[in-house]
């Protein structure tokens, strides 16, 4: 090895590889074959005398089982990144002493008491155990890098990327990332052979994830004969984890990891 | 998802695929011939040694190679963790319950240890089985290294997939078989030692002809050695090839399959 982060760049180098396989991978896919949509109509007439169409997902089967690994390998070689570098700071920072870092990793904490408090009086908090080894000057970049920190750059979607990539990380130790539909965000529809209103509603506060049977959409006209015709478009989008992320927004994690990276160079001359 | 263990057999699935790929490229390296023995003369012993040098300046050996290595320890540990979560009967959440894992004790050699790896199963089972059934739990330590034929795999998966976790698995070459050196004039006339298991690095020593102190050109050596060399991952002395980390997939898929009657 060259440089301390050749290993390290090796693995962010092989997440954006997965990453970029696991999009094309999802739009490779023919996403009718997992899934339609399916409407039923109100029995009576609402109070303002308009006619509801209730839209339902129907899921035919479940996404391919490859798209949570693909996403499990990315995360791990993230993570991994991530691990090595506290891991080669830890090894310049114990030059002198010539001990082996053990232990060590990139912590990630939701706020400052989860990063600098411990849990009991025998074990040191996450920032102590994580960093062992690793001299307070260097410790600080790190510091600045926490979700919560004002230093930490803002991510690209809702949330951050360093919590989403820590939640994917141990969801896939432990099982499958799960990749399943998510909400239309927007859902269309026109009336067909002559001009009416419809109006469209979309259920609120429903999950971004959703499943068999999740009502999706209401569409409502008021009715003027026995027979009028509509077409409604929407979109699904494949999502992964418990947050429903998108096949980009796991590319962006990994550019944002990259940047991180790029800030701690500046250590190893 | 049908079966319970079908993530299971996809993280395994997925180990065999990096496996394909980590050969292909293993193979690859190799066969470009980046490294030549050469015949040269020790200047402390006056004994002739063959000498291992890299053809190019740098390591040549691509740290994508111990990339894919820790995917492969990943991917195949994760299966065991995935198994064992599904014979974990309390629902996992917080508290007690969250470090159940596959456990893998073993004892590697020169181990510092205090007990043996077969009482350390003992003392951390309620940690890592929490709520796995005793008759499920003996099966897993029947698994465990220490008991030998085959499951020592286990114990280079458990040491790949730890060093991964901190730093890269780095590749190493390792020779593999290797014949004597014809030497020519000088064949018979001395004993050639073989080193069998040098790390492959420029600079490595490969043999040293024993016997008496080489009195001719070293460079007039004209010398038939063809050694063959593979990719080693892991640390000392705990190194394993690909050809490990296929019996370790192998055997992994042995102890999903012993356990998938029990979902039936």
């Amino acid at each position: 090895m060259v440089h301390p982060l050749d290993g390290v760049q090796a693995k962010l180098d092989r997440a954006f590889e997965h990453g970029k396989a696991l999009r094309e991978e999802i739009r490779s896919l023919d996403q009718n074959e997992f899934y339609e949509t399916f409407q039923n109509p109100r029995p009576k007439l609402g109070a303002d005398g308009v006619f509801w169409l209730d839209g339902y997902l129907r899921v035919l089967k479940e996404p391919p089982l490859k798209l949570g690994i693909i996403a499990g390998d990315c995360a791990h070689n993230l993570r991994g990144s991530l691990d090595h570098l506290v891991y080669q700071m830890a090894i310049l920072d114990s030059r002198k002493s010539r001990a082996k870092p053990q232990g060590t990793f990139f912590p990630i904490a939701r706020n400052d008491r989860e990063y600098r408090v411990a849990k009991s009086d025998e074990a040191p908090c996450l920032r102590d155990r994580a960093l062992a080894g690793i001299i307070e000057e260097h410790r600080a970049f790190v510091d600045a890098e926490q979700p919560y920190a004002p230093t930490a750059p803002p991510g690209p979607f809702e949330g951050h990327p360093l919590l989403a990539l820590s939640s994917f990380s141990n969801t896939d130790k432990h099982r499958v990332i799960h990749a399943a539909v998510l909400r239309p965000v927007r859902v269309e529809s026109f009336p067909l052979g002559e001009d009416f209103p419809i109006e469209v509603r979309l259920p609120r506060k429903q999950p971004n994830i959703i499943g068999d049977g999740a009502h999706i959409y209401s569409l409502g006209v008021r009715p003027t004969k026995p027979d009028m015709n509509m077409q409604t478009n929407l979109v699904y989008g494949l999502g992964l984890g418990n947050r429903g992320l998108m096949d980009n927004d796991l590319l962006n994690i990994c550019l944002y990891v990259a940047k991180l990276i790029d800030r701690f160079r500046p250590l190893f001359p | 998802m049908t079966h319970p263990l079908d993530g299971a057999h996809a993280k395994v699935a997925r180990a065999r695929e990096n496996l394909k790929e980590l050969d292909r490229k293993s193979v690859a390296f190799v066969q470009a011939h980046p490294y030549v023995v050469a015949p040269e003369i020790d200047p402390q012993t006056g004994q002739l040694v063959g000498i291992l040098r890299a053809q190019v300046k740098e390591d040549p050996i691509p740290l994508e190679l111990g990339v894919i290595a820790g995917e492969v320890g990943h991917n195949l540990r994760s299966a065991l963790n995935y198994l064992t979560l599904c014979l974990a009967e309390p629902p996992i959440g917080t508290g007690a319950g969250d470090s159940t894992q596959f456990p893998i004790f073993y004892d590697p050699p020169g181990s510092t240890y205090k007990k043996p790896a077969r009482q350390r199963f003992r003392e951390g089972e309620n940690k890592y089985l929490y709520g796995v059934r005793p008759v499920h739990r003996t099966l897993i330590e029947k698994a465990q290294p220490y008991n030998g034929r085959h499951r020592e795999h286990l114990a280079f998966l458990a040491v790949l997939n730890n060093g991964d976790k901190h730093r890269l698995p780095t590749p190493t070459g390792i020779l593999g078989h290797i014949e004597p050196p014809d030497l020519g004039d000088y064949h018979g006339k001395m004993l050639a030692h073989i080193n069998r298991t040098p790390a492959v690095h420029d600079g490595a020593e490969v043999f040293r002809v024993v016997g008496a102190a080489f009195d001719g050109d070293a460079a007039q050596v004209h010398m038939k050695f063809d050694p063959a060399y593979e990719i080693g991952f892991g640390d000392n002395p705990m190194i394993g090839t690909t050809n490990t980390m296929w019996r370790a997939a192998h055997f992994v898929e042995l102890v999903l399959r012993v356990f998938h009657r029990v979902f039936v």
